[in-house]
């Protein structure tokens, strides 16, 4: 199980990413993304944007093969709960839907554990996730009923900031060792098949009502970017579908058909375009046309959401890529100016993250880490950057 | 200046059990979990064919999921459960049903108020 435990963005260790790619492109085990080192922001400004196109790729690709582990279990009082093969554990990818997952927990899990009449008498319809709490391993409220609309990525982040972090002062576990043990632990979910509430589900499970909010959380991150939804709704009808076609078949290509138009790119403002020779913009109505990357730092506002711990409200933001001061905006005063009393001004003998510490995509991120690069480079497929905030034990 | 009528705002569920986590920060966490009970003025537009109402301007617990703003909507126009709704935010994106009405607002509102586009069939894809 390989960890990429240090990456300096300039100058790029070309050698190690490519093994890195290699061996996730087999698919072996879990993709772990432990702890980076970013540099700082001019740094990240300098860069040509030829090179900021190929490390974002990168990320996306390390973000995108990072999967989750579920163990799914018949609830108690479903039909065949209690029999030897009520449970099943499987890996899904991190950008996945719930949905989308209901065939493979069909065929292998709910076909065996039912009989015939049994499996006659059930509507998948009616089916429904809760995330099961086991006792006394959960500090906060269990998330209860899973969303569907949620990506797993969002379930599995509600069910990581559901524990605490060890303690800062706790010589013994630094925050990677915490983090990565909880990640082992996989994410626990009990199967209902019946009675869904729908108050809490809000959705049905069908794969079409997941896509539709799919699109629509596209547009409405778009929309935080720049006032208005014409990246998207200027996408031919193919490279849109493309979006959701590649997520489906887990297929990043085809997703980045989508997403190569919509996202823009951790450059500096007013970057030239990558190498792709310029051609006059095509006559054909129905195409888009040659797509010049923009810059996340250009962005009206970047696309974030704040998770909190124990049913919390979400907290969304208007989030400027630069502060008044023309520098780029960091995690840390991101957090400082929203969350004060979990990350508060420094005093000398603590650490940024002493009460509490963000998270995105199954990992921790540094306090200098510029939130226009990870919402370019670490968002979810529909292009909003999630980071939940974990409090650490006393 | 006319009242603004208000819609119902449901509670929030209780408290967890909390064990080990430093005082500072469940306090904290307390207070971040307290209930935005400021109102939003919300502004209804209707598209297309869909009814218009005789006052489309109404005060909305910001703390409120959008979902009890589609439920309003729904009653003040008499739809029966199967009849389609579609609600869209500045005729833009239709937002989740779980996104509360003031975050919507602080990041969509236009002059003082949130506009919310109903519509019986899709208007956008």
């Amino acid at each position: 199980m390989t960890r990429v435990s240090r990456l300096d963005l300039l100058p790029l260790n070309n050698n190690l990413f490519s093994r890195e790619l290699e061996e996730r492109e087999r698919r072996l085990g879990q993709a772990h993304l432990d702890t980076f080192s970013f540099r700082s922001s001019l740094a990240a400004f300098a860069m040509s944007t030829h090179s900021a196109q190929s490390s974002t790729n990168l990320f996306r690709r390390l973000a995108w093969q990072s999967s989750i582990h579920l163990f799914i279990r018949l609830a108690d009082g479903e039909p065949g709960a209690g029999s030897g093969s009520d449970r099943y554990y499987m890996q899904a990818p991190r950008h996945s839907y719930l949905p989308l997952l209901l065939p493979e927990i069909r065929e292998n899990l709910v076909e065996l554990a039912l009989d015939d009449q049994q499996l006659a008498d059930t509507d998948e319809k009616d089916w429904w996730f809760e995330e099961e709490v086991e006792e006394g391993s959960s500090v906060f409220v269990s998330q209860g009923p899973c969303r569907w609309h949620w990506p797993l990525d969002l379930i599995e982040l509600y069910s990581f900031i559901s524990r605490s972090a060890a303690s800062s002062s706790d010589p013994t576990a630094s925050s990677s060792t915490s983090a990565s043990s909880s990640k082992s632990r996989p994410l626990r979910l009990l199967l209902h098949l019946s009675n869904p509430p729908a108050d809490k589900l809000l959705l049905n499970n069908t794969v079409e009502a997941c896509k539709t909010q799919y699109i629509n959380q596209v547009k409405e991150a778009d929309f935080v970017r720049w006032r208005n939804t014409t990246k998207v709704t200027n996408l031919r009808r193919a490279d849109l579908e493309a979006g959701w076609d590649g997520i489906v078949q887990d297929d990043y290509d085809l997703y980045m058909r989508m997403a190569s138009r919509i996202l823009p790119l951790p450059i500096a403002a007013g970057a030239p375009s990558p190498s792709i020779p310029s051609r006059p913009p095509s006559t054909d109505p129905g195409s888009s046309g040659p797509s010049k990357p923009e810059s996340a730092y250009t962005t009206r506002a970047l696309p974030v959401k704040l998770y909190l711990p124990d049913n919390a409200p979400v907290i969304q933001e208007v989030v400027p890529p630069m502060t008044a001061d023309g520098m780029p905006l960091s995690i840390l005063a991101l957090l400082r100016q929203h969350l004060p009393l979990l990350f508060p001004a420094l005093n000398e003998k603590g650490s940024p993250y002493d009460l509490a510490i963000p998270v995105a995509q199954g990992i921790e991120i540094p306090p200098e880490a510029e939130v226009a690069w990870l919402s370019a480079c670490m968002c979810g497929v529909d292009g909003w950057l999630r980071i939940g905030i974990q409090l650490r034990a006393a | 200046m006319t009242t603004v009528p208000d819609i119902m705002s449901p509670a929030l569920d209780a408290g967890p059990s909390t064990r080990s986590i430093a005082r500072t920060g469940l306090d904290a966490l307390e207070h971040y979990k307290t209930k935005d009970a400021s109102k939003v003025v919300v502004r209804f537009k209707s598209i297309g064919a869909a009814p218009i109402m005789k006052n489309n301007v109404f005060k909305v617990t910001a703390g409120n999921k959008f979902q009890a703003v589609i439920v309003f909507l729904r009653n003040q126009l008499g739809l029966k459960q199967s009849d389609p709704l579609f609600t869209y935010i500045n005729a833009a994106f239709a937002p989740a049903p779980d996104d509360t009405v003031g975050n919507l607002f602080k990041c969509f509102g236009t002059e003082g108020h949130l506009i919310v586009n109903y519509s019986n069939t899709q208007a956008w894809g």
